[in-house]
């Protein structure tokens, strides 16, 4: 009993078991060999091709004409040129593996199963050369390792699906030869086919070339050219901008002080020389002080340069005469001794000379400011505001100029010759007191050329006579300034305009003096400016000595030293007892002579322009 | 006379059979052009170019076959030498030509625009030399033109960009020199576009994707020369127009100082 138990319960395991192994081990062959068998029979096979497809058999990987791989899956179905006829089957679909379904060149008709849109390991597919119909089913596009898709000379009818256009692997596409319709597709993988794919159908054939090309035209290189001139022209614009703006500002700069183009040579300080008290300036000193020459500080305009107000860095006031460029050629020592010479006049009646700058360029002279100008100026330039000149205080000009001159003619070794006595060249310092200004500067001017520039003009009426013919000078013929300048002191009008008053009146200057002494008509005479504010014992006296002064032969003049002593009341009278004496006489001779003759010379240069006085002396 | 009514009938039923005479004198004269001294293109022989094909089944390596004619030509890294033939526009079916990698040289036939279907070019690496047809831009449907390292010249023809199918473009590593076409470095629209890895390595090649021209024509040498110069001379002009004018300027004021010291007083 009990083995028939044991034998039931094992066979009917075993039973089981077989079952199970019938049912798990040939599903997998089994299907696949059902598709194809399925194929086999809807198919007919003149030619015996399908002879090996036994059904029956575990899997179709013996069958000719089919490959597997190594796990048993049809990989490969190769019928092409086999004869066959018949249709496909939906089944086909089930070779999850198929690579390459070749059915090419037979006589299959009927359609393209869309199943076939499942096997999606499919490269191949060659459905050429066969009488298929229907359209391309759109599932194909699935297939998106398919790089062979033949499926041309065929009756295939429809459009061409666009998802064939995503199997971007698709290399060899031909459509050909079917009846298919509609657009083409140029897009995704359709890219790459040219008509030769899709020949022979009723297809909308693209305007697949493009518009011909082929108009060459060359890349214009003008327009490059043309950049690289813009370039070049800028860069050149730039640079010369910037060439340029140096230039100009250099004009600009020449034009704010157009006299001050001098080069700054650093000043020689040289401790070896000690001139006195004589003080030497570096020029930077002196730009600094004059506002660097500026044109508002100019306080006159001379023959021998123009002269500036500076103030120094210690706070005190001066003129800087700046010597005329042209006349300041001279050899430095020589200048330095001019000035050295200059500077040993010290007197309370005279410009004291400072100190002096010496460049290469330059030469200036610096001098204390004198607060209250000019003794012309005062006598003629007075702005309203200021009093007049008094009269005691033109007696102490009279006396002081001339205690100054006779210093400068007795007391100095050489002795100086001022040649520019006048008004002009009389200033005044804070207290009034007549400083003589500008001397020596003749002689040291003088050194280099023969010309007597502007130092005479604006002096005509100064000039002694025998100066004017001759050219020698002599201290006499600052005597004779002097008397001219007493005469303005007095007149309070220009020596210039004093002789030519004499001219008009046809009456010698100092016949008319003389005329007016006599007559005692004062009024006529006096400045006006005096209001009558004097005392007529002391212009008749200061008269005398003016016209003692100014008499045409410069031995008769008296010395300065007399004159001063003239003014300090002591033989002014004998002296004037005397020329009246000789005038007396002299009048007598004249009317048969001409004793004026130098006064004709003098008159003559009235007429001529101050130009004409520059010549040679 | 059978036997050639047979053939002719053979010949009609099975017309992928018929070998292409075009096909078959380009071929012939490619493998004349071209040198192959490693023996490396197995069974290019006269007869297999008298049918190198029979439906899609090709007899010649190298070669795709379809319907009968060549379809591709493949005959990459093959150390191959020698020369392109012009008669190569005979495989009028020809899709695709790939020959690159190999020490080919000389210049790319202008008849290759004779290769209406053609797609793809490929003549990377080789030896070519001379300039790019323009006429290659009347292959409509190229898609690749990929030329990079050889030894060409010239400019890159602007006909190029009309190539609407155009995706792949690579000139890199050539002689080329210019302007590169705006309708291949630009491209508008929807055409695919090319960066500058397609034109890097072409010593005179400038403009867009790549950086503008440095020189433009003239040296930097030769502009600053020009600008120095053209600054020299205008400093030399304007400086003799400022002494002019100072001269005159000076001679006016000289007039007026004259005028000025008759009326001024002496100091």
């Amino acid at each position: 009993m009990m083995d028939q138990w044991v034998l039931a319960i094992l066979g009917s395991a075993s039973v089981f078991l077989c079952l199970i192994g019938l049912l798990l081990v040939p599903v997998y062959g089994n299907t696949e060999g059902d598709a194809l068998n399925a194929l086999r029979t809807n198919l007919a096979d003149p030619n015996n091709v399908l002879q090996s497809w036994d059904p029956t058999l575990v899997n179709p990987c013996t069958w000719f004409h089919v490959t597997c791989n190594s796990e048993n899956s049809v990989t490969r179905v190769d019928l092409g040129n086999a004869n066959l006829s018949g249709q496909l089957v939906p089944q086909l679909g089930q070779l999850q593996n198929l690579q390459y379904l070749e059915l090419y060149s037979n006589n299959i008709s009927g359609r393209i199963p869309y199943e076939l849109g499942n096997l999606t390991n499919l490269v191949s597919l060659d459905l050429y050369l066969n009488k298929l119909t229907g359209p391309i089913p759109d599932t194909l596009g699935k297939l998106q390792r398919l790089r062979f898709l033949r499926l041309n000379n065929n009756s295939l009818s429809g459009g061409i699906p666009m998802s064939l256009t995503t199997v971007t692997s698709l290399q060899v596409l031909d459509l050909s030869n079917n009846h298919l319709t509609g657009p083409v597709p140029v897009n995704g993988s359709f890219s790459f086919f040219t008509p030769i794919s899709f020949a022979n159908n009723q297809l909308d054939v693209p305007p697949a070339s493009p518009p011909p090309p082929i108009s060459p035209t060359p890349p214009s290189p003008g327009v490059s050219n043309s950049a690289t001139g813009a370039i070049a022209g800028g860069v050149a614009a730039g640079a010369a901008l910037l060439f340029a703006v140096p230039a100009i500002l250099l004009a600009w700069w020449r034009r704010r002080k157009p006299q001050d183009h001098f080069f700054d040579v650093p000043a020689e300080e040289d401790p070896e020389v000690h001139l006195g008290q004589l003080k030497r300036f570096s020029l930077r000193e002196l730009q600094v002080a004059t506002d660097n020459f500026s044109n508002k500080n100019i306080l006159g305009r001379g023959g021998f340069g123009k002269v500036y107000k500076g103030r120094l860095a210690d706070g005190s006031l001066v003129a800087v005469k700046r010597l005329k460029e042209e006349r300041t050629q001279g050899g430095e020592l020589q200048f330095q001794t001019e000035v050295e010479m200059i500077s040993m006049a010290v007197h309370r009646n005279l410009l004291r000379l400072w100190g002096f700058c010496m460049t290469a360029t330059e030469r200036l002279l610096v001098y204390p400011y004198m607060a209250n100008g000019s003794v012309a100026s005062r006598l003629r330039e007075r702005p309203e505001s200021d009093e007049p000149l008094g009269w005691p205080i033109r007696k102490c000009i009279a006396l002081g100029s001339a205690r100054g001159l006779a210093y400068l003619h007795d007391h100095c070794d050489p002795k100086i010759i001022h040649r520019d006595v006048k008004a002009a060249n009389i200033l005044l310092d804070e207290e009034y007191e007549a400083v003589v200004g500008d001397f020596g500067l003749a002689k040291l001017m003088d050194y280099k050329d023969t010309h007597v520039t502007t130092a005479v003009r604006g002096t005509i009426g100064h000039i002694a006579p025998e100066y004017l013919s001759t050219g020698k000078s002599s201290e006499k013929t600052d005597v004779f300034g002097y008397g001219v300048m007493l005469l303005e002191l007095i007149t309070g009008q220009r020596a210039f305009d004093l002789a030519r008053l004499a001219n008009d009146d046809d009456v010698m200057l100092l016949d008319w003096v003389k005329g007016l002494l006599k007559d005692e008509k004062y009024e006529t005479l006096v400045d006006a400016d005096l209001q009558g504010n004097y005392n007529e014992e002391e212009v008749k006296q200061l008269i005398q000595v003016a016209l003692l002064c100014t008499q045409s032969s410069p031995m008769e003049r008296p010395k300065m030293s007399e004159v001063v002593r003239m003014l300090e009341g002591d033989g002014l009278a004998e002296r004037w007892e005397e020329w009246q004496k000789e005038e007396m006489f002299r009048q007598d001779f004249t009317h048969a002579h001409h004793p004026h003759t130098d006064w004709i010379i003098a008159d003559s240069t009235y007429n001529l322009r101050p130009d004409e006085l520059s010549g040679p002396r | 006379m059978g036997i050639w009514s047979n053939l002719f009938v053979l010949l009609l039923i099975f017309p992928f059979c018929t070998p292409d005479p075009n096909d078959e004198m380009c071929l012939t004269h490619l493998s004349q052009s071209l040198q192959d001294p490693l023996k490396n293109l197995q069974n290019w022989t006269k007869s297999s170019f008298a049918k190198p094909c029979d439906g899609f089944t090709s007899y010649l390596q190298g070669a795709t076959c379809n319907n009968g004619r060549i379809y591709k030509l493949s005959l990459s890294n093959l150390s191959l030498k020698g020369t392109i033939s012009p008669y190569l526009s005979n495989c009028t079916n020809l899709q695709a030509l790939d020959l690159s990698s190999n020490s080919i040289s000389g210049p790319i036939p202008l008849e290759l625009q004779f290769l209406v279907n053609l797609a793809v070019l490929n003549l990377s690496a080789n030896q070519l030399s001379g300039p790019i047809p323009e006429q290659l831009a009347i292959c409509a449907y190229l898609n690749v033109i990929d030329l990079h390292d050889n030894k060409l010249n010239g400019l890159i023809p602007q006909q190029l960009g009309l190539l609407v199918r155009l995706s792949v473009f690579d000139v890199s590593n050539n002689r080329l020199s210019g302007p590169i076409p705006a309708s291949l470095g630009n491209r508008s629209g929807n055409l695919p576009r090319f960066n500058a890895s397609s034109f890097d390595g072409n010593k005179d090649l400038y403009g867009y994707p790549l950086p503008p021209k440095k020189n433009n024509g003239l040296s930097v040498l030769a502009i600053v020369g020009i600008g120095l110069g053209s600054g020299f001379l205008s400093l030399v002009l304007s400086f003799t127009a400022v002494c002019i004018w100072l001269r005159v300027t000076e001679q006016k004021l000289d007039a007026e100082e004259g005028k000025i010291s008759q009326l001024m007083p002496d100091y």
